[in-house]
């Protein structure tokens, strides 16, 4: 009996785990409400919340600044879902949506939608624009696993350089589209290539947040299929995954909360690297908890970012892809220097 | 109440890799799969698991056809060990052990893969992250992943099981060999069906009851070690001169080259 008694570990590793999402739930409650008091008119959320206060205030809050933090934060939460699924799925932690080519992907179905049918955009925007973001990140999602399944295996390697061409393919469209567009579409193009949450509203946030969140829930479903993958694909298959399902799901999931991400907030780059790493620094590596935390964590980050965004120089704006990026770039190259091949 | 290929054909690319071949594998059997570098043993095993299907010739589980289980199905009666390559994150070894649990129940994994982890010598292990392994040490996790897999809370479950095991003691030092070849016997006694791909032939006379030579993709010789170990056939399919003698005092097969 004593045997069984010594194997403690799981139930103190599970106990750290369930601290570990508690602390990053309190964390994504503080910073939401940050969010939602900061800005170019601080608010006092508890007031308005309580119906005290009314008039600018409570307008601002309701109609401006609640639907962007919503925003932000189903955006993050999803990205870095996506992400993280990517990265179970490729088996490798360098995947993400943004450095493989899912997010230009999206970005340009959305420009390409502005460029070649502005009438459409503009009357059924909400709609429209997602579908066709989605149809670009899908595209490249399938793209890159068919690309990559033909070497048999996905080195850290390949996937980045095919990432890289992706990219850049998708950049030759969108600079393509950019040079044959006026002046106005070319201010939204430009939207698009920075990321921002400054165009939310209740109209274009609802049906994207919909999507976004529809195709989230079943990836924060597939935990263990993730975790059996990281075994190997056969595996996988030994210990009962239906292997070609899971990554049909993965792929089309990620592609449409990714795009639909897009279609709203433009590219935020690297949420979708970021988040996931320093989730599993904290609560490990299982994808039953990883995914959860991650939306967590993304969540926070983004609105977070988003704040940094709409404060650090108000009333101008700076586009929050920015300050991802001045962010992720540094932590991404230290993340290669961890990960070097070995 | 057999894990039966028939007439199994497979080309992968242009290359030949296995024409022709029926093999049986019985649950309370240990049947060991020899043969020379390249002979098809692995892609025979991947067709037993269901991983690759033959392009002619038919799988049977059980007499049912086995490409009318699901995935699901096929993990409750049979499991794998492949030659393996590192975990893409750092899993820890008892983690790696969950995986393989499609039992259910919590309480009862910790049970069973306490009583595992100590026969197959790995409790140490248990607390360590799976990449910082040595080779061995993670072939012995991913045997008792596999043992895992087709544990049964009864001890005396009867239901026919299958463990096909890819060079499982490859990188393994002789203690562990032994132990690990030890316990592929006595579990074939729970009407467990036992493959396991062996390049030793000295253990494999000792510890199979059954012995597939395959070579150039097809069945040399099938049956018992005394049937399958002898000069003639051995050398033919081997390219080389090989002796068998019976040690007495050991009472069983020794096999050497000259």
């Amino acid at each position: 009996m004593n045997s069984v008694d010594e194997l403690k570990l799981p139930a103190r590793l599970y106990g750290l785990r369930m601290g570990g999402l508690a602390l990053l739930g309190a964390l994504l409650a503080g910073v939401c409400a940050m969010a939602l008091g900061a800005g170019a008119i601080r608010i006092p959320v508890l007031d308005v919340l309580a119906g005290v206060n009314s008039g600018l205030e409570s307008t601002v809050f309701f109609q401006i600044r609640a639907p962007r933090v919503l925003l932000a934060g189903v955006v993050g939460a999803t990205l870095a879902v996506a992400g993280a699924s990517l990265q179970g799925l490729f088996r490798n932690p360098l995947a993400d949506p943004g450095l493989i080519g899912v997010s230009s992907g999206g970005a340009l179905g959305a420009v390409s939608m502005i460029v070649m049918a502005p009438a459409l955009a503009g009357a059924g925007a909400a709609y429209a624009l997602p579908l066709s973001a989605i149809a670009g990140s899908l595209a490249v999602t399938a793209f890159l696993y068919a690309f990559a399944s033909r070497f048999g295996h996905f080195s850290i390697v390949t996937i980045l350089l095919v990432g890289i061409a992706l990219n850049a393919l998708a950049n030759v469209g969108i600079g393509l589209f950019q040079y044959l567009s006026d002046d106005a579409a070319l201010r939204t193009l430009t939207f698009w290539m920075m990321g921002s949450f400054g165009s939310a509203a209740w109209t274009t946030v609802l049906p994207a947040v919909a999507l976004m969140a529809m195709a989230a829930v079943p990836l924060l479903r597939q935990g263990r299929e993730l975790d059996l993958l990281q075994l190997g694909e056969p595996e996988a298959f030994h210990l009962g995954v239906d292997v070609r399902r899971t990554k049909r799901r993965v792929i089309l999931c990620s592609a449409v909360t990714v795009g639909a991400g897009v279609a709203v907030s433009g590219i935020i780059a690297f949420i979708g690297l970021v988040v996931p790493h320093l989730t599993r620094l904290a609560i490990g590596p299982n994808h039953r908890y990883l995914l959860a935390g991650s939306a967590l964590l993304g969540a926070a980050l983004a609105m977070l970012a988003d704040t940094v965004a709409r404060t650090l120089a108000t009333p101008a704006e700076i586009p929050v892809s920015l300050i991802t990026s001045a962010l992720g770039a540094p932590f991404f190259l230290w993340l290669i220097s961890r990960v070097r091949p070995k | 109440m057999t894990l039966l290929v028939e007439g199994a054909e497979l080309s992968i690319g242009r290359a030949r890799v296995l024409s022709g071949v029926s093999v049986a594998l019985r649950p309370g059997t240990v049947t060991a799969l020899v043969g020379p570098n390249g002979a098809g043993k692995t892609s025979l095993l991947r067709i037993m698991s269901g991983e690759i299907a033959p392009a002619s010739g038919a799988v049977r589980v059980d007499s049912r056809p086995l490409q009318d289980l699901s995935p699901q199905q096929q993990a409750r009666c049979r499991s794998v060990m492949t030659q393996h390559p590192r975990m893409a994150f750092d899993y820890i070894v008892e983690e790696v052990l969950e995986m393989a649990w499609i039992h259910g129940c919590r309480e009862r994994f910790r049970r069973a893969a306490m009583t595992i982890a100590l026969d197959c010598d790995i409790r140490q292990l248990v607390g360590r992250k799976f990449n910082t392994l040595s080779g061995g040490e993670r072939q012995r996790v991913q045997f008792a992943r596999a043992l895992l897999q087709i544990w049964r809370h009864r001890e005396d479950a009867t239901e026919p099981r299958y463990l096909l095991l890819d060079e499982p003691t490859a990188s393994l030092d002789v203690a562990h060999e032994l132990l690990l070849l030890r316990i592929t016997r006595k579990i074939s006694e729970r009407n467990i069906g036992v493959l396991l791909i062996l390049h030793d032939l000295n253990l494999a006379a000792r510890f199979a009851s059954h012995v597939i030579l395959l070579a150039n993709g097809a069945v040399q010789a099938a049956g018992s070690p005394e049937a399958v170990f002898t000069n003639n056939v051995l050398s033919q399919a081997y390219g080389a001169r090989m002796h068998v003698e019976r040690h007495e005092r050991l009472g069983r097969l020794l096999i050497h080259t000259d």
